[in-house]
């Protein structure tokens, strides 16, 4: 079968879709012919191109990785796709249809099934049932516009403890990382903290799942040799079993692979001797999770971390040679105005600049957070009752502790502070 | 594999159309245009769109595709005359933002209105314009063709205005101000990317006169691609020869926009490093330009001292000496480096070939030390300069101070010792050479000195060797061909050797002592007729060759038939 995966980033550089291209490879062991398009604004196409695209594909399915911040985008493609190729379906998948309200449905007439499960999973079970012919029950792990135009859930299908389950889309070809200036790498999924910011736990569960030290170090020996040797570990918690991180950092020296490395995790997994090990197998960053500097804020949101044992790993960090990168938020439950300048005075008394993904952002209000599903419990107040049902409030609230004009000055606040004029990198 | 832009590149991502041609034809390529440029695109109309034609255009093209984005950069009247058209803009914008608004994304339609104050106009009513168009999420920005003055430029500061200068000088109008502005802004992008600094800039299309253009350096030289109505698909890729010199006028002439918009620390970094970025492409008038407006822009003291010796460098790669010279001198009086600026300027007069003079300020730099050139260097320069001079005793006490094991000093001591007559000790300092390993492009030369000093030993086929291999590092002159015409004449291969001279007089038909030789091995082969001729044109270019008369004695006397 015919399928097109779009990764689409409308306001900034493409970012190796590795999500997507995971389910490429799976769909390509199966012997389905998959593109896998990377649209930025950093690597211009032409609407008319991508309207040709479509019409000499022909696909059969249409998936995209959907985020707050590209459904309008999506929606409008998907219409293309449709156009172009009448009769094919439209996946949308990623966080935001991860946990998209049933009420959203109705209101995105351009989709025709919603992932809610493992990717790996619904992808090989969406194709059969297209391949299967009408759509008349709903797909496990989707949400599914059937032929009579009803909506019906059906729950997902369990995921594998051991990830290696899964094919590779470096190893198997899918991604080249010739065309990559930094490969992006997801040896883990899950999370066992429970901050109640974050969709990660709910998305990928408590329990952490991981790839096998050797596939790792296979993918990244494929993407020293191939491509520019840059990579970056989107794994929430890298260090979070010390063993396998050692054996990891020994297999790098072991293999002679010349890698430069970002990584992020918690302040509380690092130890000197760790961090000079990082230091030698080439990690060149290191992102630490502050979000904010005042231990009551923190207590609120969930996050069990002490703000001096971030400090004092930036420190040693930095003293390590490495750079440091601290992610903080504003706006977070029980923070006022004061605790959020004290964030920012932290942050540089720490020795970290300001820049990239030191920039703090204010708290964001997704689908799937314990805040989103509760704002008011939280004691924040969305400010829109407007928006269409698809997507979340995002930034637009205030809190019990700041009004609109207090998050107004602390985005300010950081942006004066900021050697990149706020800039992010990641997010 | 992975796709990044479907179906075919989408390179146009600025359309500038001109106001000399009518909009309705302006209209059509728009029409036309649109759905293959970048899905975020910008649309220059610097005529005002008088009837809306080109809006209606771009509007059409945003209903037809949802994924598309136009910012929209209308020049128009900052008075009164142009209220209606600036209204007309706004009020299209606002219906793309309220649905901006309810999706929570960016507008699709970006308003960028140019307000324009003509010549002896007062900017005043505009800037109040540009407040209010900023109020309804329009980002203005004001062109003027008077000097602003300083209330207008901090007015401009405050509200986060551009400002686009043009001037009586300005011969290609507004056309010119705005793609001057999109090159430097292009580039000015570079600072923190990886992409270098003179690659083509930010793709876009102009069309004027009723012709469109690839870029605007190509509408400037009249290089159009086809008219307004042609609808044959275009060539949209840039004629990237253009590039750096475009790149180079246009970073030159940026000082006063950059002043006027509060940017003269980014202009003065983009300057300089657009200079070091054309001096490595070879063109070093272009560099110094530049680094000419690196200086304007640079505050008194230290940083306009790096831009003067910025400039000097580049004066003196582009063999401008006496405005080198000037540059360096008026760096020493920013508080330049006194060491750095003796030094430069010893190489100024390298260039002039003065080495006595060079001599005297490598002196004064070693003197005063220069914190960025190591001692040995200045003694190796000016060991190189005594070599030059011919002083081999005193290039070699130049050559003795240098500390540590060096390709270079070896290789020059083994010059000295072989144009002193000794090129037994000679030989010894470029087998060392060759030992240390000379960089790739010095390679060649040591070769070549150590067939010359083994032609001196009159070991021939030795020294052959060692030219064969420098021919084959160096481009050949002159002297390869003499030396290795010499060897092959010594071991009596006079066919190969008269090949040799023969490849020497092509570079130069003047050479006497070429003509003569090939004489002489002629005469060897028996070839009297050519042999005499070459004989008789040595001696025509230069009397004194003894061996050239010898030979046409010689043949003169010998009776006609086969060679002995």
């Amino acid at each position: 079968m015919r399928v097109v995966l779009v990764d689409l980033h409308p306001h900034s550089d493409p970012v190796t879709p590795i999500s997507l291209a995971n389910l490429a490879a799976v769909l390509g062991r199966l012997g389905h012919r998959v593109d896998l398009l990377s649209l930025s604004s950093g690597r211009p196409f032409s609407p008319a191109g991508l309207r040709r695209f479509f019409a000499e594909r022909r696909p059969r399915l249409v998936g995209f990785t959907a985020y707050q911040r590209n459904l309008y985008q999506i929606r409008a493609i998907a219409r293309m796709a449709r156009d172009e190729a009448p009769g094919c379906r439209v996946l949308i998948g990623g966080p935001q249809a991860t946990f998209l309200p049933p009420a959203a449905l109705a209101a995105l007439p351009e989709v025709d099934l919603v992932a809610h499960g493992e990717g790996e999973l619904v992808i090989r079970a969406v194709v059969e049932a297209i391949e299967g012919g009408p759509l008349t029950t709903a797909v496990p792990g989707t949400s599914t516009r059937l032929d009579d135009g009803v909506w019906e859930r059906a729950a997902a299908p369990p995921a594998p403890d051991d990830l290696d389950a899964y094919p590779s889309p470096w190893l198997d070809g899918v991604l080249d990382p010739a065309d990559w200036d930094e490969a992006v790498m997801l040896g883990s999924r899950g999370c066992p903290h429970h901050c109640s910011f974050c969709v990660t736990p709910a998305a990928f569960g408590p329990a952490i799942r991981a790839h096998s030290v050797d596939r790792i170090l296979d993918e990244i020996e494929v993407v020293a040799r191939r491509g520019a040797g840059r990579l970056w570990f989107a794994d929430p918690n890298f260090s979070y079993d010390e063993q396998r991180v050692h054996a990891l950092l020994e297999g790098i020296a072991r293999r002679e692979l010349e890698v430069r490395m970002w990584i992020e995790t918690r302040a509380d997994m690092l130890t000197p001797e760790l961090l000079g090990l990082l230091a030698a197998a080439g990690v060149h960053t290191v992102a630490l999770g502050l979000e904010s500097a005042v231990p009551r804020v923190l207590e609120r949101s969930g996050k069990a971390i002490d703000p001096e044992s971030v400090g004092r790993a930036a420190r040693t960090a930095l003293a390590a040679g490495l750079d440091v990168e601290l992610f903080s938020l504003y706006g977070l439950p029980g923070e006022r105005l004061g605790d959020a300048l004290a964030t920012l005075d932290f942050v540089r008394s720490c020795g970290v600049a300001i820049r990239g993904n030191s920039n703090a952002q204010q708290l964001q209000l997704y689908f799937g957070s314990a805040m989103t599903r509760n704002p008011e419990a939280h004691g924040l107040r969305p400010l829109r009752d407007d928006l269409p049902p698809y997507l979340a409030p995002g930034d637009e609230f205030e809190t019990e502790w700041m009004s609109r004009r207090d998050l107004e000055e602390v985005r300010g606040a950081w942006r004066a502070a900021s050697v990149d004029g706020g800039r992010r990198i990641v997010s | 594999m992975t796709l990044f832009a479907p179906g075919e590149p989408a390179p146009v991502a600025w359309l500038y159309l001109d106001r000399d041609t009518p909009d309705r034809r302006l209209a059509e390529r728009l029409d036309l245009a649109l759905p293959g440029c970048a899905w975020s695109c910008h649309v220059v109309a610097t005529g005002g769109d008088r009837d809306g034609l080109l809006l209606g255009s771009v509007v059409r093209h945003l209903e037809r595709e949802p994924v598309a984005v136009v910012h929209f950069h209308q020049v128009v009247d900052g008075g009164l005359a142009g209220a209606p058209q600036l209204e007309r803009l706004l009020g299209t914008a606002e219906r793309f933002q309220t649905e901006a608004y309810r999706e929570r994304t960016g507008a699709r339609l970006v308003p960028l209105p140019i307000l324009e104050v003509a010549a002896g106009g007062d900017p005043r009513p505009t800037l109040a314009a540009a407040a209010a168009a900023a109020a309804r999420l329009a980002r203005p920005s004001l062109l003027l063709w008077d000097e602003p003055d300083q209330p207008t430029v901090a007015a401009a500061a405050a509200h986060g205005l551009r400002l686009y200068l043009g001037s009586p000088a300005t011969a290609g109008g507004v056309v010119e101000i705005l793609t001057d502005a999109h090159v430097f802004d292009s580039v000015l992008d570079r600072l923190e990317g990886p992409l270098p600094l003179l690659a083509p800039c930010r793709p876009h299309e102009l069309v004027a006169e009723g012709r469109v253009f690839g870029c605007a350096r190509q509408w400037r030289r009249g290089l159009s691609r086809a008219g307004v109505e042609d609808r044959s698909e275009p060539e949209w890729r840039p004629d990237e020869r253009l590039c750096a010199g475009c790149i180079a006028d246009t970073v030159a002439g940026s000082a006063r926009s950059v002043v006027a918009n509060r940017r003269p620390n980014e202009g003065r970094e983009l300057a300089l490093r657009t200079s070091a970025a054309l001096v490595d492409a070879g063109s070093p008038a272009a560099a110094a330009a530049v680094a000419r407006t690196a200086v304007e822009l640079s505050v008194a003291g230290p940083p306009r001292a790096d831009a003067l010796v910025q400039e000097a460098l580049c004066r003196l790669a582009a063999t401008q000496l006496p405005a080198a010279d000037q540059a360096l001198l008026e760096a020493a009086a920013q508080g330049a480096d006194p060491g750095l600026v003796a030094y430069h300027r010893a190489r100024v007069q390298v260039a002039w070939r003065d080495d006595i003079e060079a001599l005297d300020r490598f002196a004064e730099a070693l003197e005063l030390g220069a914190a960025v050139v190591a001692p040995d260097d200045l003694r190796l320069e000016m060991a190189l300069s005594h070599i030059r001079l011919e002083e081999w005793a005193e290039a070699r006490r130049h050559l003795a101070g240098i500390d540590g094991p060096s390709a270079a000093v070896a290789f020059n001591l083994g010059v000295c010792e072989v144009n002193d007559g000794h090129p037994e000790r000679a030989l010894g300092h470029l087998d060392r050479a060759l030992e240390l390993g000379p960089p790739a492009d010095d390679l060649g030369r040591v070769r070549f000195f150590r067939g010359f000093c083994l032609s001196r030993l009159e070991r021939w086929a030795e020294a052959l060797a060692d030219l064969g291999l420098a021919v084959g590092l160096e481009t050949p002159e002159l002297a390869h061909h003499n030396l290795i015409g010499v060897c092959l004449f010594k071991l009596g291969r006079h066919r190969e050797a008269a090949a040799s001279f023969e490849a020497a007089l092509a570079l130069d038909p003047g050479s006497a002592v070429d003509w003569a030789n090939l004489g002489l091995n002629l005469e060897r082969l028996g070839e009297t007729g050519r042999a005499t001729a070459s004989y008789r044109r040595a001696l025509a270019i230069d009397r004194s060759i003894g061996f050239a008369r010898d030979g046409l004695e010689r043949l003169a006397a010998r009776p006609s038939g086969p060679p002995p």
